[in-house]
């Protein structure tokens, strides 16, 4: 199965985005210079370079995913919604959304984020934030 | 049973980051550490960070999205050799 996510942002979001997942410009050279080969990493510092003297600047941004394991059921369909629009705090606020257990929600949004299809950020009171911050999700099997 | 379950778990995952501005483009493979992109004027292909660069046919971050894609689910994986032919 190929998925694409698709996502048009600006230097400036881009930057802040990079912030999120890596912390400081500083910390993502440090991780360069461990890893050298990590060709996501020296792409993120070269972009972080350029860009942050380019906040204006339009980026279109592709995240393509090539898995056996994904299964996208209509459940799965329904939380990439509301993670998407309703923006809850927490797997268990997503949860209570969707009105499900959250012991059968959290397996599953562990599985989408694994696959790439979300990101978790630290929310209030240190609780997992799913977030996806894409415009358009493409599949093909 | 057990042979369904090592099947499935020979085929990894393939994340292929894409990025296009005004400044040019870059395709990155991973886990697999590769590298596309047009900066410094033409389209070229990193297979490894030290080894420098080759030079590629295509200069449309589409069409080497499209074929990167399709290569790794038709092979399975990455095929380096076969993805440069591919590539031009």
């Amino acid at each position: 199965m190929k998925i694409t996510l698709i996502k048009t942002i600006t230097g400036e979001k881009l930057i802040q985005e990079l912030e999120e997942t890596y912390g400081s410009l500083d910390r993502l050279e440090r991780l360069h210079d461990r890893n050298p080969d990590n060709m996501k990493v020296y792409t993120d510092l070269d972009d972080w370079k350029y860009y942050q003297d380019h906040l204006d600047e339009v980026i279109e941004e592709t995240k393509g995913v090539v898995t056996e394991k994904l299964t996208l059921g209509k459940l799965e369909m329904e939380m990439l919604n509301f993670i998407k629009y309703k923006k809850p705090e927490s797997i268990r606020e997503l949860a209570r959304m969707i009105h499900k257990d959250v012991r059968s929600v959290q397996p599953k949004v562990r599985k989408l984020e694994k696959q790439g299809l979300i990101q978790f950020k630290e929310g209030p009171k240190r609780k997992l934030m799913p977030i996806l911050n894409y415009d358009k999700i493409e599949i093909e099997v | 049973m057990k042979i369904h379950r090592e099947t499935k778990d020979r085929v990894k995952d393939h994340f292929v980051y894409r990025r296009k501005s005004k400044r040019g483009w870059s395709v990155v493979i991973m886990p697999d550490n590769i590298r596309i992109d047009n900066f410094h004027g033409f389209p070229h292909i990193h297979i490894h960070k030290k080894a420098g660069h080759e030079e590629i046919g295509i200069d449309d971050p589409d069409l080497v999205y499209f074929i990167v894609m399709d290569h790794i689910q038709r092979e399975n994986g990455l095929n380096i050799e076969k993805l440069k032919e591919e590539l031009g």
